[in-house]
């Protein structure tokens, strides 16, 4: 595993030193590919360069296709990077990794400069349909992105964990459905994939926005963001008649206040809403592992279904 | 939409006791796919659910 992960990063240390003259851009992606969750950071668990790596491997195992499969790896890596800098830009989370590091001007000129040459890297290494696919899904992440400014909690609130579901399909499934449909899938077996890439999404979303919740360096709960630890809390809050929770959420200035946001993080976790969403996180997660041990009974890619399972942390039982 | 699970982890959070045998009791209400991650992170968080909400 941590094989592929080293010819991944040497495609990209390789590409960087062609990128551009300019090395202070090929310095800041450098470092921007270092940060939690990146290809270069060595504690890294999932990176999104080698689930694009494991999804294609499970539809094409020929040696003569592993180069382009690197390529478009690294190429999703540099898309996702992109993705990242324009959400902190739009949480405006100023402690956060990016922003800490890098100049707004900067950032805005490194998103471009990362979905220009992704986009680019698959047309070169992918080919006219993974391109297609990739605009797609790219475009209904960035309308999902945009709802995302007004998916919030506000003092009538009537978001609902349906409402969750819808959004995050959206905003952030498109982008796991992307990798999939990015492969030449036989059209039968379509919506068998889709179905795993969207456990494999909500999964990954819903242990994100709990785990943000209790993040000093991202927004979300500041920004009375609509995740589902959130509407949860409130659920059980309104089912008990107590207003004390939504009250304290929607008033304007409690991050300025530490007790109060202790507080706020404190009666999530007492209503069992984390609990509920960490559950969930994992039982989805489960239930691709599932899918993809059924597919490995009858698959000529056996060796790539177990690399894949073991990547998203489950076991060959 | 987890309806089941959800008033399920609520009971338990609001009851000052929680053991093995009351979870694996409550698990037995889920989808089979979902009890055991159920009752395994239940189990892992028991020592943390004995401190309830209080209402206000």
């Amino acid at each position: 595993m941590a094989y592929i992960r080293e010819q991944i990063r040497n495609y990209l240390y390789h590409w960087l030193s062609h990128v551009e003259e300019n090395s202070e851009i090929a310095n800041l992606i450098s470092s921007l590919l270092h940060n939690k969750g990146k290809i270069f950071n060595d504690g890294s668990k999932f990176t999104w360069a080698e689930f694009y790596y494991y999804v294609a491997r499970l539809f094409d195992e020929r040696d003569e296709s592993k180069t382009s499969q690197i390529v478009c790896s690294a190429a999703v890596e540099l898309l996702l990077v992109a993705t990242d800098i324009l959400d902190d830009l739009a949480d405006q989370d100023s402690k956060g990794e990016i922003l800490s590091s890098i100049a707004v001007p900067q950032a805005i000129n490194l998103s471009n400069i990362l979905w220009t040459n992704g986009l680019a890297l698959i047309n070169e290494q992918g080919g006219h349909h993974s391109l297609t696919v990739a605009i797609q899904q790219l475009k209904k992440a960035a309308y999902g992105q945009f709802t995302d400014l007004y998916f919030t909690i506000d003092r009538n609130n009537k978001l609902t964990e349906a409402d969750y579901f819808a959004h995050i399909n959206q905003k952030s499934v498109s982008l796991t459905k992307m990798v999939f449909l990015m492969q030449h899938l036989p059209k039968k077996t379509n919506a068998f994939w889709i179905q795993i890439a969207n456990y494999i999404g909500w999964s990954g979303q819903i242990g994100n926005d709990t785990r943000d919740l209790f993040d000093d360096t991202k927004n979300d709960l500041y920004d009375k963001k609509a995740t589902l630890p959130i509407i949860k809390a409130i659920e059980a809050s309104q089912k008990k008649g107590d207003r004390w929770f939504l009250d304290a959420l929607t008033s304007t200035d409690f991050s300025k206040n530490g007790l109060t946001v202790s507080k706020i993080r404190m009666y999530i976790k007492q209503t069992g809403a984390v609990n509920y969403c960490t559950i969930l996180s994992e039982f989805y997660l489960n239930k691709a592992i599932q899918l993809i041990k059924k597919y490995q009974k009858t698959s000529m890619h056996k060796d790539a279904c177990t690399d894949f399972i073991q990547f998203l942390g489950g076991n060959n039982d | 939409m987890n309806e089941k699970l959800w008033t399920l982890v609520q009971e338990l959070v609001s009851q000052p006791h929680v053991n093995a045998s009351d979870l694996a009791f409550a698990g037995a209400e889920l989808d089979p796919d979902l009890a055991p991650v159920f009752v395994k992170h239940m189990n892992q968080e028991a020592a943390t659910l004995n401190d309830p909400i209080e209402w206000a």
